[in-house]
């Protein structure tokens, strides 16, 4: 047993002798040689081409190129920020946002546990089918199942409304609602496919653990609480600060399906704002949906960082 | 499993109970639209359109289904997809792990830089005309490579397997192995990958459901309409065109495009879920409570 | 320490950037071959001679790609067309969905093909990369080349002015469909049935119209004992207001107008507000289905009737095929004539021309652009636009009529045999051709089928009415920095238009209340400036 060997091994805190790095460069060679593959793959697929980050600072014409087009600064960024729009689509994008990771976030994680507790097998299994299957229903289908849902002569919804002697209502007209919808839809169409990371976790944790708290008279919810919650809660962080980097994408197929002249003031967000200029002008403008999209990343960093800055202050993993 | 022998709690049975009734709620409120479709697909045309299939088959008819093996496309597309699919995954699967192993070592010295490096991916790109002279100058334009490669590591995945590897390997089993001068390649050979049975199942299926959605790499890199994959199809079919009242409209045109696209759509989205409605048994096996590291133990 | 590392990893950084940026092969125009004939021009025919060229030309063709169309490479329209021209086509095919991208990419990757089909390439798209050299400019072509051409610029009266860039060229053709019942798209369509079995007269004022839909509304027309008439429904983009604003301001399809050589908008006049205080009535009672402006086609179809029973008075679009439950009722309802408003206003909207812009052109990567436009002219020829739009002779159509009439009612020419579908004998309605309104107008179609009965209510009480050709904005050719200035402009205005009018009819906001606010906030989206570019394009074609 070579103590010193091990000690440098471990080697946690970097020295300032800039021979650490070659020092772990030689004893874990192997890892290095792992590593080579992807991180040429990123070089090339991700940041070659991130040249055209610069599309945002320049007025591009497709056919002079990225280099070839004239250099505007940051004449695109102030066109969206002085357009009429702005704060409204600011304050849509962000509210659906949030509320989305809100209510995403907790019920996968719900529905994991659930499902480890269930002892029949088929009742398990189907019930786990079954829930990853919509993931899979296109976005027109789904809107279009929404929209029956909801209709206020045949919709289900309004049919129970009047059970219970309230008046029907047009859900889709009324900007309140609309949020609502949205979130609530996506989290019906894909919470059985979220839950699914959760359920390998949940997998991996050790039995032995379940077993002895069984013997000391633990009840579900206490294992629930005491054993798998802990047990995928640096998974549950990872996912939250991940999900915070994605939080202005609320991508705008489904959002532009369901919007309409009476809940716009609800439903226009970043993307469909950006969607319907490019459409509305005769000639592409890739700088000005480069130059939003870079601005909608910039703030993702931000909060990105800040949660994962958060995390690690309550004590959890955080990305690095 | 031991069998056990203190009996469950009157708590613990409601909770049960509870359980149970909540996941049987749900799945039969996502199992509604699911026979819907599933329906409407069998029933004929004119009933899906005027609202009549409410939960089984109005008029029984395969007219959806022979319309879209009529449509050549589609036929190649499905067989495209299978293919990309499969060899993309694979390809994914590998990638990932290799990046993800090191970067969840507490010895590997640069791991943090190198997660800087690949988060940063995830927020910024260069958007698609970069990337498409990129992918021309490798000449890989118009070949399957170009729906392979260019996805080949997504971030997402392999942040999720560095996680798993770090709660579930403990640094003991490591310290032993390396006091037994095992060598990390062994270490991953023997003990590793025979641990990572959930995790591999997870990301397999989750590129490959990438893969099978995708369209917007084939829209990009693919000219030969032989080469697209089936959701390519899919969106040129399905997705509504805007029709208002200023665009020139052929009366005759219009009706057929909509006639395609309704006598389509359900038998289309059946089509297309079905693969991946089949492929989930075989990657829910894995997620079976009880893996082998209690055994360490030992 | 740390510090190295972090140097050390932003100079790998910018490194992989510049290298990035360096050495991608971008478009650099691959020198600007004009539209001077090249080395193979003697290989080119005699003008209006086939074959085209006497040798086998291969023709690179970036197309707009057509649901309905199986396979352009194995289509049957494209082998007739090369055994004629002898000019084979190369295909890519650009999915429909992501057309526009596929272009921009194409073009920005400079591998883009000899030629571009299909598309509806914008005036600003076209006089953009035609000053770059990138569009060759077509003038000399037509010039030497062009029969079916100059003969398209004579029967189409409209064509070449519109097309032609402000710089004197012209870079693309255009695709000419004169749908007749077209030009006055904005209709309303009222079920003749009920209005018969009501013993109503087809209503001619607005105050009629109102009415009329109050009777379809308690008099239970369809029968059945209880109040389930829905008096009129509506869907997205095809609100009541595209017909009934006509009643009371001109405007075109719009909403905008030309008086006295002064561009306007028709939305902010008192005559809108006096529509809406209208259109407001009605919902108000109970005429309007609230569902108007949320559901789509869709819904309307759903909410119309079924096989035993009609639900639904009126509703607006440019045809009823769509929202109709079966063909068969499309026989049931009959267009509304123009109303006259409360001031008197009689109009009709009108959208004149029936071409789409730069369906055809020919790029600096030809190597062979005299055989390129002549494809394209022969794409004129009656012929060619038969095969490529309807068929084969004698197959998916003759000229054989047996003395049927035409759709407007003189003796037919030619009769289509089979139904559009997905099928692989012709291009469908992609690439540049030629069906002029007489053209159009003389296909046999029996009385009461859909075409005839678009054909006559347009023509007896729609043409009466329509506003002066002179009053529509023309389609202009705006430049680059007009363009992006006016797409974030009209964006915001025109969905504040219809968000103010959706809410002014449900009763979400007080019209007489906040009129002025609503006139202000327009003020504040810049309407101004967004007039002040149309005016200028407009001085710009008419200088």
């Amino acid at each position: 047993m070579d103590v010193s060997r091990e000690k440098h091994r471990f080697d946690l805190m970097p020295s300032n002798n800039g021979n650490a790095l070659l020092r772990n460069m030689r004893k874990g060679w192997q890892l290095y040689l792992l590593m080579l593959l992807p991180v040429l793959y990123i070089v090339i697929f991700k940041y070659v081409p991130m040249y055209g980050a610069l599309i945002a600072f320049k007025d591009f014409v497709p056919t002079k190129g990225i280099m070839g087009s004239e250099w505007v600064g940051f004449k695109f960024f102030q066109r969206f920020f002085e357009s009429y729009e702005f704060w409204r689509v600011m304050k849509n994008t962000i509210y659906l946002s949030f509320y989305q990771l809100l209510v995403g976030f907790p019920f996968p994680i719900v529905l994991a546990l659930f499902l480890n507790y269930v002892k029949h097998k088929y009742f398990k299994k189907s019930v786990q089918m079954i829930t990853y299957a919509p993931h899979f229903i296109s976005v027109v289908v789904m809107v279009g199942i929404i929209f029956q849902l909801l209709d206020p002569r045949t919709g289900v919804v309004n049919g129970l409304l009047q059970f219970f002697g309230m008046e029907p209502l047009n859900f889709l007209g009324e900007p309140a609602y609309f949020k609502s919808i949205y979130v609530w839809s996506g989290l019906w169409q894909n919470v059985g496919f979220s839950c699914i990371v959760y359920l390998a976790a949940l997998s991996a944790l050790d039995p032995s653990l379940h077993e002895a708290a069984v013997m000391d008279g633990a009840s579900k919810i206490r294992r629930m609480m005491h054993i798998d919650f802990p047990g995928i809660l640096p998974l549950a962080i990872i996912l939250l600060i991940l999900d915070t980097g994605h939080i202005l994408d609320t991508g705008f197929e489904k959002v532009l399906l369901m919007q309409n002249s009476l809940n716009l003031s609800a439903s226009e967000v970043i993307d469909t704002f950006v969607y319907k200029v490019g459409l509305a002008s005769t000639v592409v403008n890739y700088s000005y949906s480069t130059a939003i999209g870079l601005f909608k990343s910039v703030i993702s960093l931000v909060l990105m960082l800040f949660v994962n800055r958060l995390a690690k202050k309550v004590g959890q993993e955080g990305l690095w | 499993m031991k069998q056990r022998a203190i009996k469950e709690s009157a708590g613990d049975r409601t909770v049960n109970a509870m359980i149970y009734f909540v996941l049987f709620i749900f799945s039969i409120s996502v199992l509604y639209p699911l026979i819907f479709i599933f329906s409407a697909s069998f029933s004929s045309p004119e009933a899906v359109l005027s609202g009549k299939v409410r939960l089984w088959p109005v008029g029984f008819s395969l007219a959806g289904y022979e319309a879209v093996f009529k449509y050549k496309l589609i036929g190649t597309g499905f067989v495209n997809s299978l293919f990309y699919t499969g060899v993309g995954t694979l390809i994914n699967v590998v990638f990932t792990l290799m990046a993800a192993y090191p970067l969840s070592r507490k010895d590997f010295y640069i791991r943090n830089w190198i997660m800087a490096l690949f988060v940063f991916t995830m927020l910024f790109s260069g958007g698609m005309i970069p990337s498409y002279l990129l992918v021309k100058n490798l000449g890989m334009l118009n070949t399957v490579w170009a729906m392979v490669i260019p996805g080949a590591i997504g971030i997402w995945n392999v942040i999720i397997a560095r996680t798993y590897f770090r709660s579930t390997l403990p640094d003991e089993l490591l310290e032993a192995a390396q006091m037994d001068g095992c060598s990390d390649f062994r270490y991953i050979g023997r003990i590793v990958l025979p641990l990572s049975g959930p995790i591999v199942a997870v990301i397999t299926l989750f590129y490959a459901v990438a893969h099978w959605n995708s369209f917007f790499n084939a829209m990009l890199y693919l000219k030969d309409q032989s080469l697209y994959p089936l959701q390519l199809v899919l969106r040129e079919i399905l997705v509504q065109n805007q029709v208002d009242s200023s665009m020139i409209v052929d009366v005759e045109e219009t009706m057929a495009r909509e006639g395609l696209r309704e006598q389509l759509k359900y038998s289309l989205i059946v089509i297309s879920m079905v693969p991946m409605l089949i492929v989930y048994p075989f990657i829910q096996k894995h997620f079976v409570k009880g893996m082998m590291i209690g055994s360490l133990k030992g | 320490m740390k510090k190295t590392m972090m140097l050390a990893l932003s100079a790998i950084l910018g490194l992989t950037l510049l290298l990035g940026a360096c050495s991608q092969k971008e478009n650099t125009n691959k020198g600007s071959e004009s539209a001077a004939p090249s080395a193979a021009g003697s290989d080119i025919t005699e003008a209006g001679s086939l074959p085209i060229t006497k040798e086998k030309t291969t023709l690179k063709v970036l197309m707009y790609g057509n649901s309905l169309v199986e396979n352009f490479a194995t289509n049957e329209f494209t082998k007739w067309l090369e055994e004629q021209t002898n000019i084979h086509i190369e295909w890519e095919i650009a999915p429909e969905k992501s057309a526009s991208e596929k272009l921009n990419i194409s073009l920005a990757g400079g591998d883009y093909p000899d030629v571009i089909m299909g598309f509806t390439i914008s005036p600003v798209q076209m006089s953009l990369y035609g000053k770059d050299g990138v569009f060759l400019p077509l003038n000399d072509l037509i010039e030497k080349y062009g029969v079916e051409t100059k003969k398209m610029f004579e029967t189409i009266s409209y064509a070449k002015e519109i097309i032609t860039a402000p710089d004197g060229n012209i870079y693309g053709l255009p695709q000419i469909n004169e749908c007749y019942h077209c030009t006055m798209p904005q209709k309303m369509w009222i079920n003749q049935e009920w209005l018969t079995k009501l013993g109503l007269e087809m209503p001619t004022t607005t105050e009629q119209f109102y009415e009329v839909l109050k009777a379809f509304k308690e008099k239970d027309p369809n029968g059945n004992g209880k109040q389930d008439e829905i008096p009129y429904a509506g869907f997205l983009n095809n609100g009541p207001e595209l017909f009934l604003m006509s009643s009371f301001v001109e405007k075109d399809v719009n909403d905008m107008i030309v008086e006295n050589g002064k561009i306007g908008v028709a939305f902010t006049q008192p005559a809108w507000k006096e529509g809406l205080l209208y259109l407001r009535k009605l919902y108000a009672e109970g005429l309007i289905a609230p569902e108007t402006f949320t559901q789509d086609v869709n819904g309307v179809k759903k909410m119309s009737g079924d096989a035993e029973r009609m639900f639904l008075g009126a509703v607006s679009g440019i045809f009823t095929g769509s929202v109709l439950p079966s063909p068969e009722r499309v026989t049931d309802f009959a267009a509304v004539p123009p109303l006259e408003g409360p001031s008197g206003l009689k109009s009709a909207s009108l959208n004149p021309f029936g071409l789409s812009q730069g369906t055809y052109v020919i790029t600096n990567n030809a190597k062979n652009p005299e055989a390129a436009f002549r494809l394209a002219d022969f794409l004129y020829g009656e012929e060619a636009t038969m095969r490529a739009i309807f068929g084969r002779p004698d197959q998916e159509w003759t000229s054989n009529v047996d003395g049927a009439t035409s759709i407007s009612g003189e003796p037919a020419k030619w009769k289509r045999l089979i139904n559009a579908g997905l099928q692989n004998y012709g291009w469908s309605q992609t690439g540049p051709s030629l069906r002029s309104s007489a053209f159009r107008l003389s296909e046999a179609a029996a009385p009461g089928t859909q075409e005839t009965i678009l054909y006559q209510e347009t023509k007896q009480k729609y043409e009466p009415a329509a506003i002066d050709a002179g009053k529509v904005v023309p389609p202009l050719f705006f430049t680059k920095d007009q363009s992006e200035e006016l797409a974030n402009l009209s964006k915001t205005i025109t969905d504040y238009k219809k968000e103010f009018l959706a809410k002014a009819v449900t009763g979400n906001v007080d019209i007489e209340k906040e009129w002025d606010e609503y006139l202000k906030t327009l003020d504040k989206m810049n309407l101004p400036r967004y007039l002040q570019i149309y005016q200028e394009a407009f001085d710009a074609k008419n200088k």
